[in-house]
């Protein structure tokens, strides 16, 4: 028990995701079942997302069904599941532009949305070079950025230049730049004392395979196939990740794995989606 | 006394054009990438003007929007359209009609935000998804999307699987 409360929540699933997008180097080795999911923090003052899934009646949508995904949820069920309602929500990190982390943006009206500046910057960057640079625009949803600049308008917008500790009160931002995208960031939820944290990684890392590899008695870091920064700094960003939660790999919450329910009390909600608690606060009642 | 059906009056020969109603389509399938790359250059620049430091790569954003909006010219093939895209057609000339009006409100407001850049980026965003549901086509490029390729290729798994020895 402490101060605030974690659930994982499935909003859609790709049953045929290349293993090798996952895994570094690992060709020929089919597809893999895929959770696509978002995080939900609920603290004594604020509603908070870690990401927000896409929309798919967007573009996003389009993205989502070339890579075989299905079962998109809206949001308001998949909150609904936590007694939350999308416009209660009250701040958003967002890990990393990807579509499938960003595209639902317009479903939080009220929210106040936080993204590394790198990780635009990276984008721009990328499309004023032009179309021989397309391949690095992987998961990318134009419109996503469209949206940004509402939010901007709007005041609801906040690049970070780096980490941003207490962002809510035990809440932490740290960039993990150059890994899976050039300004990825994740998430340190602090509970009670230096020693309860958890790590909500991103994309950073996948699974927890790609902390341990195939072999738990003889770890090897495996990164993620898909990375618009380098395999190094993937490894480097999880050992901090790790370092972070005393190696204790259960308390990094990677959003697309599927083994998390093993781990963590969960149930299947009547979409047939994943809801995994990974801490609740005090007071708060389960939600599975 | 029955219901008697009415005869309706209908002929058709575009399908009897069907090159060129596929060479029709391409071109506005063509359109459609472009002013999605149009649109993704003007909405990074919009987000860039607010934002001390992001409007670095400002002139290369807006030089390439220009190249690509002259590219494509006035709107592409100027031969009659055949009427089965004839309403995609009508979408992607309002697309290109805010994104010129958008082209013009950078060059006259550069360093200040403008709500109505923002309106037509949005309507323009509107009008090409609505283009390119009626092309059956996707409204931006999604040919380098994550696995795309992979995806097309099925990623069967082999019995030696390459490990980079790890």
């Amino acid at each position: 028990m402490g101060a605030h409360s974690v659930w994982v929540l499935e909003y859609a699933r790709s049953p045929v995701h290349p293993a090798s997008g996952v895994f570094y180097g690992a060709h020929n080795q089919g597809t893999m079942n895929l959770p696509f999911a978002y995080i939900l923090i609920r603290t004594a003052d604020a509603v908070a997302l870690v990401d927000v899934g896409h929309d798919a009646n967007d573009f996003g949508g389009e993205i989502a069904n070339s890579i075989g995904v299905t079962g998109w949820t809206p949001p308001e069920i998949v909150l609904g599941e936590c007694g939350v309602r999308p416009e209660e929500v009250t701040h958003i990190f967002i890990t990393h532009a990807h579509f499938d982390h960003i595209g639902g943006l317009k479903f939080f009206p009220n929210a106040k949305i936080f993204i590394q500046k790198k990780e635009l910057e990276s984008w721009m960057w990328i499309l004023a070079k032009g179309r021989r640079y397309r391949s690095l625009l992987a998961g990318l949803n134009p419109a996503d950025i469209l949206y940004l600049t509402q939010a901007n308008i709007e005041g609801r917008l906040e690049l970070l230049e780096g980490p941003r500790e207490d962002v809510l009160p035990g809440i932490h931002l740290y960039p993990a730049h150059d890994t899976h995208t050039a300004g990825s960031q994740y998430v340190v939820v602090q509970n009670r004392g230096s020693d309860d944290r958890l790590v909500l990684s991103g994309d950073v890392v996948y699974t927890y395979r790609n902390l341990t590899g195939d072999d738990q008695l003889d770890p090897c870091f495996v990164p993620p196939g898909l990375a618009n920064g380098s395999q190094t700094k993937l490894i480097q960003a999880a050992e901090e990740m790790l370092g972070i939660v005393g190696n204790d790999e259960r308390r990094i919450i990677p959003v697309h794995e599927e083994k998390l329910a093993q781990f963590y009390p969960s149930r299947l909600s009547d979409h047939g989606l994943r809801i995994v608690e990974i801490c609740v606060a005090d007071g708060e009642q389960s939600r599975v | 006394m029955g219901y008697q059906r009415a005869p309706i009056p209908f002929s058709c020969n575009e399908v009897a054009n069907a090159v060129e109603l596929q060479e029709q389509r391409s071109g506005l399938e063509t359109l459609v990438r472009a002013y999605g790359e149009v649109l993704a250059l003007f909405s990074f620049m919009h987000l860039g003007l607010k934002e001390p430091g992001m409007n670095l790569l400002f002139a290369q954003l807006s030089c390439r929007a220009a190249d690509i909006l002259e590219s494509v010219g006035q709107g592409g093939d100027k031969r009659r359209r055949l009427a089965a895209l004839e309403h995609a057609a009508r979408h992607l000339g309002r697309v290109r009609s805010d994104l010129l009006q958008a082209q013009r409100a950078f060059e006259g407001l550069l360093g200040r935000q403008s709500t109505e850049l923002l309106r037509l980026l949005t309507r323009a965003s509107l009008e090409l998804k609505r283009a390119s549901a009626l092309l059956g086509t996707t409204t931006f490029d999604a040919s380098g999307c994550c696995a795309g390729p992979l995806f097309a290729n099925a990623e069967e798994t082999h019995g030696s699987a390459f490990r980079l020895g790890a």
